[in-house]
């Protein structure tokens, strides 16, 4: 299964980047166990025999059987509906963001992706003490900071037990606030500036796999923005604070695509490795109002990339692709229990399904 | 059924009154009646098609919903979704069908309903709450004919009480006690005429 993996990226499912791969990495042989136990688990993504067989099982008993013997969450005692399933992948997250803090050598580079859930978890503390809800049950345990102690570090406004983002985020976030009242300003900033925390640890670094992982995901997460705030006809400056600092396309050449054509936001991008991802997704968008092949084409773009670190034998690359590729797994059984606990009929499930290694 | 009442002339009288008054009565609540019913007839096929069109709209905005939630975690959807910057203020003002007040709901939207960053939600979502946003009117318009409709079946009802009240049994209890009025008003009639006959005989000593 691994072998006709690796071969993907030939067979036209996903577009093959140009360029030698030996330019992209470095050898670093403090990772020889590191990357012989996460070959030995890249065996166990699961394929599409086995999504399919996530769709056929009836009972989310059957599927929890199932999920388990597929290495998900075994032990989890409440599982009754489908939608308890998901507690699974939480499990299974969190256990693959442990492995990865394990075996890496630069915490620094590991920590980076658990701090994803320390922003995730800022915004659901600010919203929730600008709008005086009670968003406890947001909050997801899987950061650098425990839950408990960012709680209480937001509820008493002193960051001192914090990490410094932390401090800087709520301080820009705090400023704009007091200025204009607007929620989705939080998640705009705090967005911005988990991105921010992205660019300083990682272009510093100095890994190019990484560096150009992070520009891939910069300028994918600025063309979905550049796309959504164009066919929801928003306001310009919302595109201006939205849009991401530090990727391979400077955002001050994606503000004019706002009010041209869409013909000539496909024109802009069909000299860039995203020209297919902006044609095709555009393309579907007004054809069909659905966001989903853009996302689509987006994940396979990102999906192959990250597939590349297989052909690195030491190094940190094979670690970070195997936690975010795991992502696109998780994504793709959330997909069919979510559907499954929405009685969609497996045809649609299978329509719907997003792209996963 | 007669009614509990002395036969005399003053209370034939009166009867005779309040039956005119029930007949007037009847004839205005019939004719009350029939405009309910055409004003509710109008009103359905109205509510047909706001109904029909806002479920359609409506399994859109559920379909896009899902896609969003297929391919998005349970807690960061709903950390998108919770702290909400377009308000509704609804507006209740009345007007009046054959004296029935129904509502008359006036919406004032304000604010943009993408209330969250666009770097961790899906496009699916930005779908979803832009029909929501076009389906908020149609809603409100549906209400306020739904709530019509059911304050006019409730008053058609209570009309209908009234006319069947009055026509089976108010009106015939009258009829029935004034034709009963007069018949003891003849007898009584008769009865004297008799007595003064006899009188008559007494006296001129037959």
């Amino acid at each position: 299964m691994a072998v006709s993996r690796l071969n993907l990226a030939n067979t036209g499912k996903h577009p093959v980047t140009k360029g030698p791969d030996f330019f992209l990495f470095k050898s670093d042989a403090r990772y020889a166990y590191a990357v012989g136990r996460i070959r030995s688990l890249e065996n166990r993504y699961l394929t599409r025999q086995d999504i399919e067989r996530l769709i056929a099982t009836e009972e989310s008993e059957e599927a929890y059987r199932f999920l388990v013997e597929k290495g998900y969450a075994e032990g989890e005692p409440k599982v009754k509906t489908w939608s308890d399933l998901e507690s699974c992948l939480r499990i299974q997250r969190q256990e693959v963001l442990a492995l990865i803090s394990t075996l890496s050598k630069d915490t620094s580079i590991s920590d980076l992706f658990r701090e994803r859930y320390d922003f995730h978890n800022l915004k659901v503390l600010l919203k929730a003490r600008y709008s005086g809800q009670n968003l406890e049950h947001l909050l997801i345990d899987v950061g650098t900071v425990p839950v408990e102690i960012l709680t209480e570090a937001v509820t008493d406004d002193d960051y001192r037990s914090s990490p410094q983002f932390i401090s800087n985020t709520v301080q820009v976030v705090n400023t704009r606030w007091e200025k204009t009242n607007n929620p989705q300003l939080i998640d705009i900033l705090t967005d911005g500036e988990m991105y921010k925390r992205f660019s300083l640890v990682i272009r510093p670094f100095g890994n190019r796999f990484l560096n150009r992982w992070l520009d891939l995901e910069i300028d994918l997460a600025n063309i979905k923005t550049l796309v959504r705030v164009k066919w929801l006809d928003l306001d310009t400056a919302l595109l201006t604070q939205s849009l991401i600092e530090g990727g391979s396309i400077k955002e001050t050449e994606l503000f004019p695509l706002r009010e041209t054509p869409w013909e000539t936001v496909a024109s802009f991008f069909s000299k860039t490795r995203y020209a297919k991802t902006v044609a095709t997704g555009t393309d579907a968008l007004l054809k069909s109002d659905s966001f989903l092949p853009l996302e689509k084409m987006a994940d396979v773009t990102l999906i192959s990339y990250l597939e590349r670190a297989k052909v690195q034998s030491l190094g940190i690359e094979p670690l970070v692709a195997y936690l975010l590729l795991k992502e696109y797994e998780f994504k793709a059984v959330r997909t069919v229990l979510v559907g499954k606990a929405n009685h969609l009929p497996a045809e649609l499930m299978r329509n719907k399904l997003p792209e996963y290694p | 059924m007669k009614l509990q009442v002395s036969a005399t002339r003053m209370e034939l009288l009166r009867l005779k009154k309040r039956l005119d008054l029930a007949r007037r009565g009847h004839k205005l609540l019939k004719d009350k009646q029939d405009e309910l019913m055409r004003q509710l007839l109008d009103l359905i096929e109205t509510l047909r098609d706001l109904r029909t069109k806002a479920e359609e709209q409506l399994q859109d905005v559920y379909r896009s919903f899902l896609a969003a939630r297929l391919w998005t975690d349970e807690q960061m959807l709903e950390e998108a979704l919770s702290f909400p910057r377009k308000v509704v203020d609804l507006q209740v003002q009345e007007r009046r069908i054959m004296n029935l007040r129904v509502p008359v709901l006036k919406p004032r939207l304000e604010g943009d309903i993408y209330c969250y960053g666009f770097a961790h939600t899906s496009g699916e979502l930005d779908a979803c709450l832009k029909k929501l946003d076009s389906v908020l009117e149609d809603m409100v318009k549906l209400s306020e004919a739904e709530k019509t409709l059911r304050l006019l079946a409730d008053e058609i009802e209570r009309t209908r009480r009234r006319v069947n009240a009055l026509e089976y049994i108010l009106i015939p209890n009258l009829q029935q006690t004034i034709k009963y009025i007069e018949m003891r008003l003849e007898e009584i009639e008769l009865e004297t005429l008799t007595r003064l006959m006899r009188v008559k005989k007494i006296i001129r000593g037959e």
